[in-house]
Parts: C-alpha cells; structure tokens; sequence
C-alpha cells in the first residue's frame, strides 16, 4: 500500500510515495498568515511551511508576484492570492511565498518554486536569469548571477518549470 | 457582481528592463530588508497600461535606475491585477532624463 509523502524531499526521493490532500484555502490562510509574523513564508499545499527545511526557493513567476500594505496580510487577500495560483500551485514544488519589507511597510507576495538540490535550483535561476536563489534552512540568499532582464519568449507560466523527476537524485559537483 | 478591493503602496525599486508592448511592461527589483533584518531579492513584473504613462517613463528610466513606482492592484474573489499608476524619480536622475528627453525631441 502506497504511503503518503511526508515532505517534498521524501516525495520526490520516494517515487511509490503519494501527494497529500492539499490544505483547504481556509487552513492555508490562516497557516501562512501566522508564519508571515516572523516576516517571511513559504507554504505548500501539500506539505504546509516549509520553513527552515533544506530547500532552496527560486521565483520564476514575476508576473504573479504582488505587493500589498502593511505587514499583517489581510485574509480576503491572501485568499485571492491562492485561489488566483491555484494551477500553479497544484505543482508540489510550488509554493505561496511572503516577504515583509520593513522599510517600506508593505508585504510581497509570490508563487516560488521549491528545489530540494541547490544545484538545480541555481539551473533554474540562472535560466530565467533570476538574480538569487533563496536558501530555507539557513535563510540566507544566494547570489545567482542573473540580472532580472526578462527572456525573449518566456514560456507561458505552466510551461516554466521542467517534468517533475521522482527517485534518487544524482549528486550533482559543486 | 464580485466584491472587488484595490490596494495601492508606493515603493523604490531598481529596474531591471523595460518591456515594450501591449501594455507594455516593468521589471523591478527590491532587495527588501525583513523585520529580522534578513535582505531578499524579490523581482515583479508591473503591466503598465496607460500608453501615457508608459511613453514616458521609457524616454525617462533606463535599466539599472532606481525609481519610485505606486503601484494599484484590484482584487476580485478569485483573480488579481497589478498595473503601474505612477512613478517618481529621485531628484539626481530627473534632471538626467530631463537631458534625455530634450535630446531625443
């Protein structure tokens, strides 16, 4: 009997492994609203908060990113936000992620995508010539190199992520 | 019909490119500082729909300038859109684009 995946590494390491029910937009809400208290939030679906986890988040969706007043994330707007991503979101990799600036007192939102290995998430950063990678477990950015200039052709959003790969991960050098 | 809110926040960004078209488009990036003092790069691409606003501010800001942007979202129930309602440069990069403005006439 196929069990359910505890987290994205044991989903995509395991592939007999199932997807978890996704949180209701509600639970979601409500999860991230509170995680963003500390001033930043990666939430999946799937797996809840993915905070301190080793995972490494890039953004590859600009065009979803928004920015909202204030630090408290109003619930009806978080709402909008999820169910707007919604097909996005359906990838496991992907994630509503939230980022306070306090110098501005207004809040960011995104949809970034969560890669287990580092160096695949610097592929992808550096394809769409994104400028970091972030870092979860030790919350720290990780300059890629990009300059944020946009692709000539980017692929529509649900073409921007390559096929999910399940099973053992190759290491990968440096 | 739906319930619909509109945010509006003013914010200083660097810009990234400038994307002509229909509506043409900004990418801005913020390296934004969180309540734990940990900076973050966060880049979002702004549609800008008035042919106004956008003619001017291509004749005005270049790629690497910083600039202060309003930006206006409209909220529905279940869908969202960001678009460029003005933008502001700082002092020094006025007089700059002022120059370049005249020049290109």
């Amino acid at each position: 009997m196929p069990r359910t995946a505890k987290d994205l590494h044991d989903y995509i390491n395991h592939p007999s492994t199932l997807l978890p029910e996704q949180k209701a937009v509600e639970e979601a809400v409500e999860t991230i609203r509170l995680s963003h208290e500390k001033g930043g939030s990666t939430f999946s679906l799937y797996f809840g908060d993915a905070a301190q986890q080793k995972l490494y988040a890039v953004s590859i969706y600009p065009d979803r990113a928004a920015l909202v007043p204030g630090k408290p994330i109003p619930a009806t707007l978080l709402k909008t936000f999820v169910r707007a991503n919604d097909a996005l979101l359906q990838d496991p990799r992907n994630a509503v992620g939230t980022w306070y600036n306090r110098e501005e007192d207004a809040t960011y939102l995104d949809v970034t995508t969560l890669l287990i290995a580092r160096a695949d998430a610097a592929v992808l950063a550096e394809q769409y010539n994104q400028i970091a990678i972030y870092d979860l477990a030790r919350q720290a950015e990780i300059i890629a190199g990009g300059t944020g200039v946009e692709l000539k052709g980017l692929p529509p959003l649900r073409e921007r992520l390559p096929i999910l790969r399940r099973g053992k991960q190759r290491k990968h050098n440096g | 019909m739906a319930e619909m809110t509109k945010t509006e926040v003013t914010t200083t960004v660097t810009v990234a490119d400038l994307v002509p078209g229909d509506p043409s488009a900004l990418v801005a990036v913020k390296r934004a500082v969180n309540s734990q003092g940990i900076a973050r790069h966060i880049t979002q691409r702004i549609s800008i729909r008035s042919a106004e606003l956008a003619r001017r501010l291509f004749a005005e800001v270049q790629r690497g300038d910083e600039v202060t942007l309003t930006l206006t979202t409209v909220w529905a129930d279940d869908d969202y859109e960001t678009e460029l309602s003005d933008f502001a440069l700082p002092l020094n990069l006025e007089d700059a684009a002022r120059k370049k403005s005249l020049a290109s006439l």
